[in-house]
């Protein structure tokens, strides 16, 4: 809350008309109360001073209209040296709160009693519209709440405030959720665009504000029927709800005795269990039906008191609580606070500061509100700027020139901190002219510490502190209700993808096939994630034309764009503030873009090289030829892979064609630094960055530029690195938190990526059937495996299962392409590609492989069967064969019912036993493997399973079997095999068919 | 109990001007904000209505129970309560109190 000034009787309405002094900010910083006050005393009356740049830590003071008598009064209030927030518009804390490691808290308000936003100028500031703001139903009230929320959350952004936390006041929560990227902007105005604000239906129960705690609105409540505690606000305000006769007995009985009570003038019900009746269409149309995604911002919830959690699934739950549970503000503000959060801003108008403060009574914070009924939008954000600063935050006052800020209340313009910026730099450039040396000390000037500044302002009482920026002279004419940059438009387009309008995504495919292969789709061409960023950058310029994009962050890559067949994507670009957007290209990768009039010349240093460098095993040359990228000639940039560590990479980069394939480059880097570091698991795609920031203009294809990784973070799933592109000598582009997952395989599965004709990733076994264990864990792992092993009609047919029945049904396409590519290769088959082979099963479960286009294998049948997580395929390899194999667990537990063995099938286990020399459970399962297929290859026939069995013989490790009955034998063969990875054992028997033996 | 007669008016707004600096927080503090009959809780001092609730119970304890800010303040529409002058809670401890004393004699 901000205490408003007074002297005399003069409202803050009738001194915003006063000329001149409102626009003005005094800000000092120096190293001591005393001497601060000092400069204030010998300040020199309306000479402003906007020394906000200093960095020292050490107390700091703002005053707003600086005006002699002023700066005297805030003289008398530092040397008292106790902190002072607000009050008269002048801050001074003597150990900023900021700077001792606090954070910022952005509160949105709710429904309160009162409603008097002054924002039209923020609006006309922002280059946007707030349109009536109607508070006559409960919808519209809401809505209304919702638009300046959201407005003064873009107002406090573009003023450089950076939040580490969001919270609100029971429906300010949703601002809180829309802020934080929880709840898609879209979808959220949507929701209330659709919602029948006229007819909400909410049960109609009254609210009484009770001045008193908690606990004492709960005894009184006690025994009330119908009435419960909605809201928790602070140790002296609680909410209560319930139907009109009682909660007006109730506030009549509590006044009387001392308790300041009144009744809300409207009716919800909101956060108790009343409402919990109406969830029925609020979840089906309300904020829980809305897509969620995690909160790029942590979220704070006044139902729990803690932060949001970040599964959709739970945020979704908690958006339901929050309906029916008490709003816990004061607690939640109580954990902030223990969290760490020390300035409260309040992202709406309201009377949320009065209660952080009642909350926080003790604990030394600064509350202060983004918008205030006393005063204009731009004059209130003016204040908070100061504010910020003072506790050793860094707002952009530049932003709120007077210049283009449209003066609401009709405030003479007269933009003096300009003027004397400008006059102190054109001085400055004068003298630059003639002595060098003043030219040094301006730049100096820009980026040293607070001394320099101080030494300037001792010299000068008109100087300014250090100001980074070069001051900007606005032409006539211009819009003046767009600020100081035109403010980036909305903008939609379809962008087709597809392989003919970007053929160079052929060179970008993620399973290769056989030269010549006819069908696209097939090679599954994708677009890269570099090259949906440089879509986005592109879609972002379009939208604020004559800026150039200077960051991507919050990039999240959330699905493959794949490009064969092609698809019309949606490219939308929508305004954060008026810097940046936030870009997506449908759903399959978002990022917040930040758009500047120029590059910033803020690069970092290039790396030196780091520790422990080698040189890499694997050339340029080989990494391409040997197929370890799989990137085709428009995306192959590495030309030299200079060093590598068990950190680091550092390689050249020619820039190749394709759109976003410099950066691509990066990312193929950090593939070549997992296959030497990591070969058990050194397939990776990017998931998401944090941040990619651009110092310079691209580099054009063909210019070769110096590329470093350094690898942050290492995990199964994860690896995360910060990159930089350098461009001679300067870095050009810099990468911070790129995190790319890593498919889960092992090194059979990384052959299969890089070399699918020749490799499998089922293993033969002796006497050459195959063995296939699941290589990898999750969903992801699973899929990108899908379109190497798969043709067109097999994906259709994959798609076509039930989820859970896709594992399975993959794995043994897998088993059973591995082992007929085996016997081709036996046959001196050249390479053989997956989706060259299809597999058909019929209805019976028995299995059929065939060539596509072009491949001949004749007829070939085979058998598979999978338990648990292994698959087995046999393939005699002779067409008149009729195989089967089956499998299962040597389980111990056998032995438990090994009691209840009847005799005539004990003699069977002891023969076999003596024959092999089996454990007992060993023995069972291979009896209980043999006769499975035995029974499968005689269907209908009974009397099989207790008959005699005769050994005949071993080879390759497998026990022949005769499974015999009264009248005929069959051979079976069975092997015991260690389950690949794991403790296991199983049993695996198959026949080949071959006739049975007469007896 | 001694006098039967109702706080002189400017005794109540010297001691109501006392809380106020206390709830600014400038209690003390030679030219602090100035505070008259004119004066404006809300727009002119900045504060909110639940500093009322901490100004209602210093009055309590000042004067006694009697003096029943929810109960003077139940009696106001919202605007009234938002638009509260300083002068109207002097006259409200003035009438209060001797009200109180009155029946008390």
């Amino acid at each position: 809350m901000t205490r408003a000034d007074v002297s005399g009787t003069a409202g803050q309405r009738g001194r915003e008309a006063r000329a001149g002094g409102e626009q003005d900010v005094l800000l000092l910083a120096g190293r001591s109360a005393a001497e601060l006050a000092g400069r204030l005393e010998g300040h020199r009356s309306g000479t402003p001073d906007v020394g906000a740049h200093h960095q020292e830590p050490g107390p700091r003071v703002a005053l707003i209209g600086p005006t002699r008598e002023r700066c005297e009064l805030a003289a008398r209030i530092v040397r008292k040296e106790a902190p002072w927030r607000g009050r008269k518009d002048i801050w001074f804390s003597p150990e900023p709160l900021l700077s001792a490691g606090g954070g910022i808290a952005f509160v949105f308000p709710g429904l309160e009693a009162e409603f008097s936003p002054s924002v039209t100028d923020v609006a006309g500031w922002l280059g946007t519209s707030v349109g009536d703001l109607d508070t006559h139903t409960l919808g519209r009230y809401a809505a209304s709440v919702f638009t300046v929320n959201e407005l003064m959350y873009r107002a406090l952004r573009t003023l450089g405030l950076r939040p580490d936390a969001l919270a609100g006041h029971s429906v300010g929560e949703w601002s809180a959720m829309r802020a934080a990227g929880i709840l898609p902007e879209r979808d959220f105005v949507r929701m209330i665009e659709r919602a029948d604000l006229d007819a909400l239906r909410v049960p109609g129960l009254e609210f009484a504000v009770l001045g008193c705690s908690a606990e004492r609105a709960a005894s009184a409540v006690r025994g009330r029927g119908g009435i419960v505690v909605s809201h928790e606000n602070s140790p002296n305000q609680t909410v209560v709800c319930g139907p009109g006769e009682a909660v007006s007995t109730l506030v009549d009985e509590l006044r009387a005795n001392g308790v300041i009570s009144h009744v809300l003038p409207f009716q919800s019900g909101f956060h108790t269990p009343m409402f919990e009746d109406y969830l029925g269409p609020f979840r089906a149309e309300g904020v829980p039906s809305l897509p969620m995604h995690p909160a790029t911002i942590p979220v704070w919830s006044a139902t729990t008191a803690t932060r949001f959690p970040d599964d959709p699934g739970r945020i979704r739950d908690l958006s339901v609580r929050h309906m029916i549970e008490p709003v816990r503000f004061g607690a939640l503000i109580r954990q902030l606070y223990d969290s760490g959060v020390r300035m409260f801003v309040q992202a709406g108008c309201g009377q949320l500061g009065s209660l952080v403060d009642d909350t926080l009574r003790q604990s030394e914070h600064l509350t202060i509100t983004a918008n205030s009924p006393h005063r204009s939008g731009t004059g209130q954000l003016r204040r908070v700027a100061a504010a910020a600063w003072v506790e050793g935050g860094n707002p952009d006052f530049s932003v709120l020139d007077p210049d283009t800020a449209a003066p609401a209340a009709g405030a003479a313009v007269s933009p003096p901190t300009n003027r004397a910026e400008l006059a102190q730099a054109t001085r400055l450039r004068e003298l630059g002219a003639r002595f060098p040396a003043a030219a040094e000390f301006g730049m100096l000037l820009e980026e040293s510490a607070a001394s320099v500044a101080e030494v300037i302002e001792a010299a000068d009482a008109g100087g300014r502190g250090r100001r980074a920026r070069p001051p900007r002279v606005h032409a006539a004419g211009r819009r003046r209700t767009a600020g100081p940059h035109p403010a980036p438009g909305a903008l939609r387009h379809t962008l087709p993808v597809d392989v003919e309008s970007m053929p160079h995504l052929l060179d970008h495919c993620m399973a290769a096939q056989r030269a010549g292969w006819p069908d696209h789709s097939d090679r599954r061409p994708v677009m890269p994630a570099t090259g949906m960023i440089a879509h986005l950058a592109g879609a972002a310029r379009a939208a604020a034309p004559g800026r150039v994009v200077t960051e991507v962050s919050d990039v999240r890559l959330r699905r493959w764009l794949v490009a064969a067949p092609g698809q019309q994507v949606p490219v939308e670009v929508e305004p954060l503030d008026r810097h940046r957007v936030s870009a997506r290209l449908g759903g399959f990768a978002d990022a917040v873009i930040t758009l500047g009039d120029r590059y910033p010349d803020d690069a970092p240093e290039p790396w030196p090289p780091a520790r422990y460098e080698r040189v890499p095993e694997l050339s340029a040359r080989r990494l391409y030829d040997e197929g370890w990228m799989f990137h085709g000639p428009a995306f192959q940039g590495i030309t030299r892979s200079t060093a590598i560590s068990p950190e680091s990479f550092r390689a050249e980069i020619t820039v190749p064609s394709a759109p976003g394939a410099l950066l691509d480059n990066v990312g193929q880097m950090i593939g070549q630094w997992l296959v030497e570091n990591h070969p058990r698991r050194c397939i990776a795609f990017p998931a998401r960055i944090e941040r990619i920031r651009f110092h310079a203009p691209e580099p054009p294809t063909g210019q070769t530029v110096g590329g470093a990784v350094r690898v942050t973070s290492l995990s199964d799933e994860h690896v995360v690195v910060d990159g930089q592109v350098t461009v001679n000598g300067s870095v050009g582009v810099s990468v911070t938190g790129w995190q790319d997952y890593r498919v889960d395989g092992d090194e059979r599965a990384c052959a299969v990526h890089r070399l699918p004709g020749t490799n499998t990733i089922a293993r033969e076994q002796p006497g050459g059937w195959w063995l296939l264990a699941e290589p990898w864990n999750g969903l992801a792992s699973r899929e990108f495996f899908v379109p190497k092993y798969l043709g067109a009609s097999e994906r259709a047919e994959y798609e076509a299962c039930d989820p859970p029945e896709r594992r399975r049904w993959l794995l043994a396409r897998v088993v059973v392409k591995d082992a007929v590519r085996g016997l081709l290769w036996r046959r001196g088959h050249g390479a053989v590609y997956p989706a060259e082979l299809h597999v058909s099963c019929d209805r019976s479960g028995r299995y059929r492989v065939g060539g596509v286009y072009g491949l001949r294998v004749g007829d070939l049948p085979v058998a598979v069967d999978q338990c648990d997580g292994l698959s087995v395929a046999w393939v005699p390899g002779h067409a008149h064969a009729q195989p089967d194999v089956a499998i299962g667990e040597v389980s111990s537990t056998a032995l438990e019912t090994a009691n209840d063995v009847a005799p005539a099938e004990e003699r069977l286990l002891d023969r076999l036993r003596h024959m092999t020399g089996d454990a007992l459970p060993v023995a069972m399962a291979r009896l209980a493997v043999a006769r499975m297929v035995v029974r499968r290859a005689r269907p209908g026939e009974v009397g099989i399973e207790a008959e005699a069995i005769a050994a005949g013989g071993e080879s390759h490790g497998e026990i022949a079997i005769d499974v015999a009955s009264a009248t005929r034998s069959r051979r079976v063969r069975v092997a015991v095999v260690p389950e690949p990875g794991g403790t296991r054992e199983y049993a695996v028997a198959r026949t080949d068919g071959a006739a049975d033996n007469e007896l | 109990m001694t006098t039967s007669e109702a706080i002189p008016a400017e005794t109540a707004l010297d001691d109501i001007r006392a809380m106020l600096l206390e709830l600014l927080d400038e209690y003390g503090l030679e030219d602090g904000t100035e505070i008259t009959r004119d004066t404006a809780f809300h727009e002119d001092l900045g504060l909110e209505s639940i500093d009322l609730v901490a100004l209602g119970s210093r009055l309590a304890e000042r004067y006694g129970e009697h003096v029943n800010l929810a109960a003077f303040l139940a009696e106001m529409e919202l605007d009234d309560v938002i638009g509260l002058r300083i002068g109207s809670l002097v006259d409200f401890v003035v009438h209060s109190t001797g009200r109180f004393r009155n029946r008390e004699s």
